[in-house]
């Protein structure tokens, strides 16, 4: 498998996701890196939020948050990332707060690692 | 000009709903939650929602209620997005009013647009 170093998404990833957004933006009319930039910074304020409340025990909160994130990437057709955000969201309505908490640092990696390379290179 | 009405708290969401409308010839309005989205529908009138299910302030299956108890409003159609059925959401769905129910993880936004210029026709025909 093809690493990005320091990353959790690999360089295969990364292309499908581009390629995802890519098509999508064509088929709606927007510009690439518009779609690119609007879903970067959704999806990092999304988990942003989302860890305060995971942090302060809002698992409601938490979950309405990272599902709005999945949905993003859902839409995009990043899948393997929107489908971690719902492991976590689900986590967080089951009111499993350290399994929740977990799942969605993971899926914050992948969002990392992808969101890096789709911008130049992996974000530290 | 057809006016469409997007209930949808994702900007992500909505940017590729309005865009991916506006290029389809409808003239299209942004709610980002459910409360802004009932005031919306008294102001422009629309020919059509596109609600989400999960909205901040006012859930989505509330917004359809309250649109379809009142007379005013309770012929427009509706279509649902979500990421969110289960079989016993999406009864509720129907039960509630919805025109029709989308995955949204399912379907591109242009097929969205095609979703959206077939729910006008059948209700241009109803």
């Amino acid at each position: 498998m093809n690493k990005i170093p320091g990353a959790t998404a690999n360089i295969d990833e990364v292309a499908l996701a581009a390629e995802s957004l890519r098509q999508i933006a064509d088929e709606s009319g927007m510009a690439f890196e518009e779609l690119l930039d609007l879903w970067s910074s959704d999806t990092s304020k999304l988990l942003a939020r989302a860890n305060v409340a995971m942090a302060t025990g809002n698992l409601t909160e938490a979950a309405r948050l990272v599902h709005s994130a999945s949905g993003a990437s859902g839409i995009c057709k990043i899948s393997t990332l929107a489908e971690e955000l719902k492991t976590a969201e689900l986590l967080a309505k089951d009111g499993r707060r350290d399994a929740a908490t977990e799942a969605l640092a993971k899926a914050e990696r992948r969002f990392m690692s992808i969101d890096g390379a789709l911008h130049g290179g992996p974000k530290e | 000009m057809k006016q469409i009405l997007v209930i949808e708290d994702n900007a992500v969401a909505a940017n590729l709903y309005r865009s991916v409308l506006s290029a389809a010839g409808y003239h299209v309005d942004v709610a980002s939650d459910g409360e802004e989205g009932l005031a919306a529908m008294h102001r422009c009138h629309p020919d059509l929602v596109l609600l989400d299910l999960m909205l901040p302030k006012i859930e989505g299956i509330e917004v359809l209620r309250q649109i379809r108890s009142d007379p005013a409003l309770k012929s427009v159609p509706v279509v649902v997005t979500s990421n969110a059925y289960t079989s016993a959401r999406m009864d509720e769905l129907r039960a509630a009013g919805a025109t029709e129910i989308i995955t949204k993880a399912k379907i591109t936004p242009k097929e969205i647009a095609r979703v959206v210029a077939a729910m006008l026709n059948a209700a241009k025909q109803a």
